[in-house]
């Protein structure tokens, strides 16, 4: 094992970067077409996608249909996942069962449940071995060997097809924004260290850089509930690695040793929490941080002059409107991240680009063979261009040779029409999605596009991102998705909910200075392990253990 | 001899008021149909839930659910946030619906009668995001006018939502702040129905407005409060989830963990149905003692009570 | 005497003051569904709206479902008041006679359906087992009858004098003549409650569409907000199209507030029809004499 699947997303993104690339596209749909001389219907229990108006009637639909000879019968599920959730068991339950599941969003634990417990969903690792029913799929997998691992459910078998989505600027979600208008007024460099970060974050309280002449300026702000608005995971890595708001638990896996471990009880996390509880003292980070909602920060943002100096976020038109406010915008810069005392510093590589479960297929399904190359079909560049675009020739075309894309390299293709919010035209987001890296990248783009403009955003990420991609560590990753027997999952998740719960509120309290960190961390550590932090982890452990480790 | 007689007599009423078993026979299928056919899911709670055996043939597990509520560390914490919630809300909430009303009442210009009443009954309308969206800006340190006012006066501003010591006011107030108007119709429809000969013949007499609406309208709204009262007892238990996990932070978690977002955290994974039937039914037990205790009191207090 | 001024001018103050402290949010909500996403978002709206625009109006009224939103809701509203303030009223009325043999059984059967549910699934395979499934009667039934409303309208009834019943009986009018000709007359301002609450809960509710209905005809007005209100979020790892996504910066804050203002404006507007008849139909001295 040792290699991460994460891993292998990201150097399959960045040799695009690295090899030229022929116009000619690599991903084509490799089927028969039509797929089936007498035309089949399939009963399809389907996300609903809120600016498609309908699914049986959309133009993409009928495409589909022609070229396939498949035929849909539309069961639609709500848009947000709980509905949907609830949906599916009623349909379960009352014995109406839909042949195919797309954008279910199902997770492990449903897998788990419906997939080797209740045996509902059918295993699908024949198709997906035969190179002959899944062509596209078994090549990209081969390409990328350990998707394998995230994909396989705890039985061994692999009950979904995954939506493949290479956001390269996603994977490195975790980002800061540093005012380098400020930085320039005060004669500040960039800060590299912990050190020169708190300097820079006083110079900003102190120093007046709006000029207005009050000390009206929040040096580092964050919100609660928005995309990476959290300021803590960022800072938090200057000391050990954080896996972002997102994992409350914080947990790591050795690369050497495969050992899992939670970053919650160790003294480097200790450090740290000292470190935020200066900065929270000297109110260089504005104390409703903890609070606020990203609508309060984004009107902090939107104050005249300017009050904030840095930001998180996943990218900053969270926070600035990169049309209303475009001097703002182009005023923000990324921060890279930051050496600890130690001289440690890292950034969380997120497992983005693999999402397991896509489609799925029950035991209704009476010709799964013919389904799957049907599946098949989606992991092309043809077919997802018309699924997200629309028709050839209209809404999008090949490149022609000497047009370039985002990354600089030949272009794949070149969008025509640029649509509207609500329309009939193709799925959109819904359905099964192939966007690999190469894709994204393909996409034809004005060479030396303005990279502070609304237009140049995804140029502008793609730049950012490959600065602060060497932080990464080679030592230790975050977790990747580890799936779980019924049994596990459900002791899992009451440990889970009480250690979370905990560790928060001693983050807030020791960040805050309502409990000192010095003289309270002994008991935190011991109350977590009261919690069953060792339980929790040996489960985790021993689940990873079973899907990753076999893998290799 | 007498049990002859007593159930003759009962025989006898049924027979004379037949007409209304015709009335009540619609709505009785009705309860059946739709409330108690589906009552056989009950028995999720005591299961281990398989769906595709279904509710009848999956094994039984006992009181594994219930052992789970109370066995966690923070068990205690959740039921006595559910219940401070409750009562605050209803004890804070309850009365100002029915002095509203009356204020509206002893109002004489119709037009301002009217429209405050449109006023006070919109916010209903509002829904649980945006109504928290409001009071995290109503009431932010930096940015709100809550605090803009208190700093004007000399004070220091409160961070209305980190305090964990503040999170049941500003949920119960915020609660009040939505809902008053819309409670406050059934009084004013009440307070419509009381006899007008008594209000005229209290006029007569002297009266001053006080003792009029002391006299006169409260006791004849008094049988429209004592039922929603009771009523309310018994939704003790059943705080919503969505408001609550909106204004959830890591700062007020102490006071703000309530059973339902408990529930939601846990229950998301495969015990799903079970877990939260199981929870729903403790909800509902704790909920039938204090609708009883409460109905209990009523009755000897008041003389009046549900049944 | 002067307590009574003091008395009155407390009520009044009450009144004044959570009208206006219910009022400027309103305000602020009407305002910024108007105002533009940037003037919003800045904290620029205090009062009136800034920088007009029908942005979010128009994203909601181009959307081709929200005239059957509209439609489908006014239906399942009406029909489900009808229906649920018959049913309430049949089940209130024999309730509320001390005569009547059996109620404290029918007054138990109906508290413990208050109480005690069996939950999504046993009732979701009765609406299957009566065909009920993408009907409008999926919408309007299950949901008929509330406890809460049949003990407001019994406290009501019983709250009429004894007096008249007698009468009744002495004029020989039987119970269901009684119902009929003295008590639903002399009802009216419960009957409009009751109507409006009913009415106010079938308008906003959307979790039974949501489960019961899978026909895009059959939405109601709540479903179809709710899907134009999702229109505003933004994926950030699926955008590739980057101008739908900048169409859609803002929008979202926008539509939040316009979807309250429409999705509510039809029942506040139903509140003043209600509101006439919160008088007591005829005096009940007029009867008795």
């Amino acid at each position: 094992m040792k290699k991460i699947a994460i891993f292998a997303l990201l150097v399959g993104g960045l040799s695009v970067l690295a090899g030229a690339q022929t116009p000619k596209p690599e991903w084509l749909s490799k089927g028969q077409y039509p797929l089936t001389k007498e035309k089949v219907t399939f009963n399809v229990l389907m996300q609903s996608v809120p600016n498609v108006t309908d699914f049986s009637t959309n133009q993409f639909t009928q495409w589909l249909e022609t070229k396939t000879n498949v035929r849909l019968n539309f069961i639609m599920a709500p848009y947000d996942a709980g509905a949907q959730k609830e949906k599916l068991n009623l349909l379960i339950a009352a014995g109406d069962l839909p042949e195919i599941l797309i954008g279910m969003n199902i997770d492990a634990s449903t897998e788990a449940r419906f997939g080797s417990e209740e045996k509902i969903f059918l295993p699908l690792n024949k198709y997906i071995n035969d190179p002959k029913v899944m062509p596209n799929l078994n090549a990209w997998l081969a390409k990328n060997p350990t998707a394998r691992g995230t994909i396989t459910g705890v039985d061994g078998n692999i009950y979904g097809f995954p939506e493949i989505n290479e956001c390269y600027h996603c994977s490195l979600q975790q980002k800061m924004w540093i005012n380098q208008d400020w930085l320039k007024k005060l004669g500040l460099k960039m800060p590299t260290t912990t050190e020169e970060f708190y300097k820079v974050l006083k110079a900003f309280k102190e120093k007046d850089p709006n000029g207005n002449g009050k000390a009206d300026e929040i040096p580092l702000m964050g919100a609660t509930d928005s995309w990476n608005t959290q300021a803590e995971p960022f800072l938090v890595s200057s000391f050990i690695l954080d896996s972002g708001m997102y994992n409350k638990m914080k947990l790591l896996v050795d690369t050497k040793s495969g050992k899992v471990s939670s970053i919650l009880d160790q003294t480097a996390y200790k450090e740290a929490m000292k470190y935020l509880a200066r900065l929270y003292k000297e109110e260089l980070y504005y104390n409703n941080s903890i609070t606020q909602k990203n609508d309060q920060a984004k009107q902090l943002m939107a104050m005249d002059p300017a009050i904030i100096g840095v930001f998180p976020s996943g990218y900053p038109g969270i926070m600035i409107d990169s049309v209303a406010q475009n001097a703002l915008w182009r005023a923000f810069t990324i921060l890279p991240p930051l050496k600890g005392p130690n001289g440690y510093s890292s950034t969380p590589l997120s497992p983005a680009g693999l999402t397991p479960n896509r489609v799925v297929f029950t035991k209704a399904l009476k010709n799964p063979e013919l389904a799957a190359r049907w599946v098949d079909s989606f992991y092309s560049y043809d077919f997802t261009s018309r699924k997200y675009w629309g028709a050839e020739g209209t809404d999008w075309r090949w490149a022609k040779p000497g047009e370039t894309g985002l990354d600089g390299k030949p272009a794949v293709y070149k969008v025509l029409s640029k649509g509207n919010d609500v329309q009939n035209i193709h799925w959109g987001e819904g359905g099964i999605n192939f966007n690999p890296a190469a894709y994204r990248f393909g996409l034809e783009t004005t060479p030396g596009i303005d990279l502070g403009s609304p237009d140049g955003l995804e140029a502008m990420l793609l730049q950012v991102t490959a600065k602060i991609e060497p932080q990464v560590r080679k030592d230790v990753v975050i977790l990747p998705t580890v799936k779980f027997t019924v049994p596990e999952s459900e002791e899992l998740q009451l440990l889970q909910v009480e250690l979370e719960r905990y560790s928060e509120q001693q983050r807030v309290a020791f960040e805050t200075g309502a409990q000192d960190v010095e003289k309270g961390w002994a008991a935190y550590v011991k109350k977590l392990n009261d919690l069953g932090l060792q339980k929790f982890l040996a489960i985790q452990q021993k689940a990873y253990d079973r899907q990753y480790k076999a893998k290799k | 001899m007498v049990n002859n007689t007593l159930s003759g007599t009962r025989w006898k009423l049924v027979k004379r008021h037949w007409q209304l078993y015709l009335l009540i026979a619609l709505p009785i299928l009705w309860l059946i149909i739709f409330c108690y056919v589906p009552m056989y899911g009950v028995q999720l709670a005591f299961k281990k839930y398989s769906i595709s055996k279904g509710i009848f043939e999956s094994p039984w597990i006992g009181f594994r659910y219930f052992e789970i509520l109370f066995t966690t560390p923070s068990g205690l914490m959740v039921i006595t946030n559910t219940l401070i919630l409750s009562f605050y809300s209803l004890i804070a909430g309850f009365p100002l619906p029915i002095i509203l009303a009356i204020a509206l009442n002893e109002t004489r210009n119709r037009l301002v009668r009217k429209s405050i009443q449109m006023i006070t009954y919109a916010p209903y309308f509002i829904s649980t995001v945006v109504l928290v969206g409001l009071m995290f800006q109503v009431l932010d340190p930096r940015l709100g006018i809550f605090n803009r006012i208190f700093e004007l006066l000399g004070g220091k501003p409160i961070n209305f939502m980190g305090d964990p010591n503040l999170f049941s006011s500003v949920y119960v107030w915020s609660g009040i702040w939505q809902g008053m108007g819309y409670s406050a119709v059934i009084y004013l429809a009440a307070l419509a129905a009381v006899s007008p000969e008594l209000q005229e013949a209290a006029r007569i007499d002297g009266c001053t407005r006080f003792q009029r609406i002391w006299h006169v309208d409260l006791p004849g709204i008094l049988p429209t409060i004592i039922t929603l009262l009771v009523l309310n007892f018994g939704f003790v238990m059943s705080v919503g989830f969505e408001k609550v996990y909106l204004m959830q932070n890591p700062l007020n978690l102490q006071s703000s963990e309530i059973i339902a977002t408990y529930v939601y955290k846990v229950g998301l994974i495969n015990a799903d149905f079970a877990f939260s039937t199981a929870i729903g039914l403790f909800n509902s037990v704790v909920n039938v003692i204090l609708l009883l205790t409460a109905n209990q009191i009523a009755r000897r207090t008041s003389d009046s009570g549900l049944w | 005497m002067k307590t009574d001024v003091l008395f009155q001018g407390f009520l009044q103050a009450f009144m004044w003051f959570w009208a206006i402290v219910i009022l400027y949010p309103l305000i602020y909500v009407f305002s910024a569904s108007f105002s533009s996403p940037h003037a919003v978002v800045s904290g620029q709206v205090w009062l009136w709206p800034v920088e007009p625009t029908f942005k979010a109006y128009e994203a909601i009224f181009n959307n081709p479902q929200i005239m059957i939103g509209f439609r489908n809701s006014l239906i399942y509203t009406a029909l489900g008041t009808v229906i649920s303030v018959v049913l309430t009223l049949l089940l209130a009325f024999p309730l509320s006679r001390p005569r009547f043999v059996g109620r404290g059984f029918f007054t138990w059967m109906l508290v413990f359906t208050m109480l005690f549910s069996g939950g999504l699934i046993p009732t979701y395979m009765v609406i299957k087992g009566l065909g009920m499934l993408n009907t409008w009667w999926a919408i309007v039934l299950p949901s008929a009858l509330s406890a809460w409303n049949v003990f407001i309208a019994r406290t009501y009834f019983k709250s009429l004098p004894e007096e008249l019943y007698e009468a009744s009986t002495i004029d020989g009018i039987s119970d269901l003549g009684h119902f009929f000709r003295i008590v639903l007359p002399l009802s009216t301002p419960i009957v409009a409650v009751i109507a409006l609450f009913s009415a106010v809960g079938l308008w906003n509710s959307y979790f039974n569409a949501l489960i019961y209905l899978s026909n895009d005809t059959l939405f109601p007005l709540q479903i179809v907000l709710r899907n134009i209100l999702i229109l505003g979020n933004i994926d950030i790892s699926m955008v590739q199209n980057f101008d739908a996504m900048v169409r859609k910066q803002g929008l979202s804050d926008l539509l939040k507030y316009a979807v309250i203002v429409v999705a509510s404006v039809p029942v506040l507007l139903f509140y003043p029809l209600i509101q006439r008849y919160f008088v007591r139909g005829m005096m009940i001295g007029s009867i008795k004499g």
